[in-house]
């Protein structure tokens, strides 16, 4: 068992209201984990100080045993909701961009990717649609080698087309020694691609387990087990 | 090869079964490669561990051989396929005769229903 | 990691500020034609009008020049490093440190190189390309400075006063940098609303550098008078003692701004580094 990401005792508030109490999590290598929760349950803060761009309140975090920092963002690609390039970058300026902080950015992965995607390099941001701009910053995120990807909604706002071929670039670039963590509504579409899932409410575990033995154990699809969990 | 799966079942169980099922029609023919575990993870929609797992049950029960450097094959199993037409049919056949049941018509019944459709269908 | 980054500010802002310095340049060229015009024309109303508007012009682009330089450096700290961009740069394996001066090395870049056009574009305005007006400055600043009023004023102070003045703006640019950055950054803790409270922080913090100038200066006197300073200055003082006050005070101004300086970095990079607050 060889722990990539792990959670102990992790707290976070904001201001007076707490929006992670008590979490203990730990997520393997070579997986491909689904972390689902309603809006508000806290797993895009968890995403955001796992990203390194939120801090802690109390409590311990690692990757790759190391503490957040400049070391555990080395081998942490992170695709957030938003558009997070300038709008005047062109598209060649994004892929020049990363390789110049990323180490461990490959530059023909992404120009093959975009080429397979039909997106012109010296496209502007600001010119580009709203599901281009997120499936550039998809095929950037995905085209460094890291250890862990974490990707909050990469598939909101984006067509069936797209979703499949997100979800398609995850299984290709899926490798034994990197995990990906994926936060998502659209969990149908989703969760033939998960290795794990971790149910979240209220900025607690509510349960984490293996997708097949959910489906043997309440012979129920992910989906309907969430909708059954989270119902109001 | 085409993939079809209900999320309410253990995946690997369904992929396990369409592998067999490919193997008893003859759409995987005896010592035929397959192709690498991520890439039919990637053509079959999911996860690579999942494939995996299927993979090397399909192997332990013998459906599979694999080499080490160079992949999985599909074994030479003439009883086997036999045995697995039999299992499939079965299996179909059970499901055919709920289904009929859960329609209210009785075992006789049914038998005549099936020889009217396929003089018809003829 | 540092010089990357700031390469990448240079990048983005370059073409604006190409853009600026053109249009500056251009409005200087034109007015030094219309100064040749101008005295070619001796005397003539319309081409001397002409020529003052066209001064009016180029020392408008000026001062625009240099208040976009300051919007432009606080509005770029402010999207890149505490809005959406924010996502991005704050991943990257940088340190919070390394971020901040970046930005804020950028700007001094930016002021500088705003100076240098300046510097070129008086020379067309006054239709002084030899920059006669240096070497004049240079003799006003020795020694060998004839005795007229301005002469005495001045006779005590050595051509250090260009290094002073030069001192004393870079100084003025890196503080007023310093102290919007923090506010930026002080203004972002806030959860709903960073820009007013950036706003509140920087009225906090005009009157904090009021109180501590004047702290300066009673201490100051302090150490220059004595405890009974308030008598010491009611009696007259000679010109070397005023203008060593002056110098004083200069100097004290300098300190306390330094002091300034160094705590509002300290605390901008301290808030990026562990109370970031992206929305």
């Amino acid at each position: 068992m060889d722990v990539l990401v792990e959670c102990k005792g992790l707290k976070k508030s904001y201001g007076k209201i707490p929006v992670i109490k008590e979490l203990d999590l730990s997520l393997e290598r070579g997986r491909i984990i689904g972390i689902l929760g309603p809006n508000g349950s806290g797993k895009t803060t968890l995403i955001k100080i796992l990203a390194g761009i939120l801090n802690k309140n109390d409590g311990e975090v690692t990757i790759s045993g190391k503490s957040i920092g400049i070391e555990t963002k080395k081998i942490v690609s992170y695709l957030p909701e938003r558009t997070y390039f300038s709008p005047n970058m062109r598209v060649k300026d994004t892929i020049n961009f990363f390789e110049d902080f990323y180490e461990d950015f490959r530059r023909d992965r992404a120009e093959q990717m975009l080429e397979s995607l039909n997106i012109s390099k010296n496209s502007k941001i600001k010119q580009l649609s709203k599901g281009t701009r997120e499936k550039v910053q998809l095929v950037l995120v995905m085209s460094r080698e890291a250890e862990v990807y974490l990707l909050d909604e990469p598939m909101g706002g984006v067509d069936p087309a797209a979703r499949d071929y997100i979800l398609k670039t995850i299984l290709t670039n899926y490798n034994e020694n990197a995990s990906v963590i994926i936060t998502t509504h659209l969990i149908s579409d989703v969760e033939k691609v998960l290795d794990d899932v971790v149910f979240i409410k209220n900025g607690e575990i509510v349960f984490h387990k293996d997708v097949d033995v959910i489906r043997e154990e309440k012979n129920m699809s992910i989906d309907s087990l969430f909708r059954e969990v989270f119902a109001c | 090869m085409e993939w079809n799966f209900d999320e309410n079942t253990p995946i690997y169980l369904q992929i396990i079964e369409q592998i067999k099922k490919c193997i008893a029609t003859g759409e995987l023919q005896a010592d035929e490669k397959l192709p690498a575990v991520r890439e039919l993870a990637v053509t079959a929609g999911v996860n690579p561990n999942t494939m995996q797992k299927a993979l090397s049950q399909l192997e332990n029960e013998g459906y599979l051989y694999s080499i080490r450097t160079s992949g999985r094959y599909v074994s030479k199993q003439a009883d086997k396929s036999q045995q697995l037409q039999k299992e499939l049919t079965k299996q179909y056949a059970d499901a055919f005769i709920e289904n009929m049941k859960s329609l209210g018509y009785e075992k006789d019944e049914v038998v005549k229903i099936l020889a009217d459709y396929i003089s018809g269908s003829k | 990691m540092l010089g990357k980054l700031i390469k990448y500010e240079m990048k983005s802002q370059g073409f604006m500020y190409a853009g600026i310095y053109i249009v500056v340049m251009i409005l200087s060229i034109v007015t030094f034609g219309a100064y040749k015009i101008n005295t070619a024309m001796g005397g003539n109303p319309v081409f001397s009008t002409i020529y003052r508007f066209a001064v009016a012009g180029a020392v408008i682009a000026l001062i625009v020049m240099f208040i976009i330089t300051l919007v432009m450096s606080i509005l770029r700290y402010r999207n890149n490093l505490l809005k959406d961009e924010g996502y991005l740069m704050h991943t990257l394996p940088v340190s919070a440190a390394s971020l901040h001066f970046s930005k804020m090395i950028a700007s001094i870049i930016w002021f500088a190189a705003d100076f240098i056009v300046l510097m070129l574009s008086i020379g067309f305005i006054t239709g002084d390309l030899k920059y006669s007006w240096i070497k004049k400055l240079k003799m006003f600043m020795s020694a060998e400075t004839d005795g007229t009023a301005t002469g005495m004023v001045i006779s005590g102070i050595t051509g250090t006063v260009v290094a002073i003045t030069v001192l004393y703006i870079i100084i003025s640019i890196i503080s007023a940098l310093s102290t919007f950055y923090v506010c930026l950054d002080l203004g972002s803790l806030s959860y709903s609303s960073k820009g007013i409270m950036a706003f509140v922080w920087y009225i906090i913090l005009y009157f904090v550098g009021q109180i501590l100038s004047l702290i300066g200066l009673v201490i100051l006197c302090i150490i220059m008078y004595g405890g009974n300073f308030m008598e010491v200055m009611q009696m007259p003082q000679s010109d070397a003692a005023t203008i060593d006050f002056v110098k004083g005070t200069f100097i004290m101004a300098g300190i306390i701004s330094v002091i300034l300086i160094i705590v509002y970095n300290f605390i901008s990079i301290y808030i990026l580094d562990r109370k970031l607050n992206l929305e």
